[in-house]
């Protein structure tokens, strides 16, 4: 995510405190980011009988393929 | 996509859509034989020399499929896509200066492009220009924040 990147961008700066701060953002858009993931491609959660989390149907988004 | 094909033989954007699938099914021989024949029919047909790339690309061969993305540029000059591509697989060789040179060229043609953006702020990063990615990757969190963290390759879907 691209605040990991400033953040180790601000690091490699000595700019600790916008580092930590860049750092912090990466964090909080990684749970929000990876909640969005899950329901792009598997659906809202629901729930079957038993109460556990099941997954909706698949949609066919495809994210940019990266080179990793 | 074959019936397509049968009903309309000489038809390229069939050819592409058929090497796309092919490319997608790890039938890369198949896949570029598929965008060579669209080119053949159409050799002026920018998104098939781009596809025909990133199959060549995905084989491993990065020197022909630069040459395919360069070919696409030719035959469609604001093709910003090409631009990054060629970009990314520039990186990929170490040859930093010219992927820098090819990001910037994508992202002058769609200042909203915010995946070459961020393999500009990547390859800045790698050459130690640190102002330089920093202000990359703040244009990048002004366009889309949550962006994926690794090196993109544009694919049509």
């Amino acid at each position: 995510m691209v605040y990991n990147n400033l953040g180790t961008v601000l690091k490699d700066q000595g700019a600790l405190d916008k580092a930590l701060a860049a750092f912090d953002n990466a964090i909080a858009l990684k749970a929000d980011y990876a909640e969005g993931v899950l329901q792009s491609r598997y659906g809202p959660a629901t729930a079957d009988k038993t109460g556990r989390s099941v997954g909706g149907l698949c949609s066919c988004d495809r994210a940019s393929e990266g080179l990793r | 996509m074959r019936q397509e094909i049968r009903l309309r033989p000489n038809t390229p954007a069939s050819y592409n859509n058929l090497g796309s699938v092919l490319q997608q099914q790890g039938r890369l021989a198949d896949a570029i034989a598929a965008h060579r024949r669209a080119i053949e029919l159409n050799p002026n047909y920018a998104e098939a020399f781009l596809a025909l790339g990133n199959a060549l690309r995905q084989q491993g061969d990065l020197e022909r499929a630069v040459g395919s993305y360069r070919s696409a540029i030719a035959a469609r000059r604001d093709y910003p896509e090409a631009h990054n591509n060629i970009g990314v697989l520039l990186q990929m060789q170490g040859r930093l200066d010219q992927a820098a040179t090819a990001y910037r060229e994508a992202v002058a043609l769609r200042p909203t492009y915010a995946e070459a953006e961020f393999n500009l702020g990547i390859v800045l990063h790698q050459q130690h220009e640190l102002d330089g990615a920093e202000a990359a990757y703040r244009r990048v969190i002004s366009l889309n924040p949550a962006l994926p963290w690794f090196t993109t390759i544009w694919e049509p879907c």
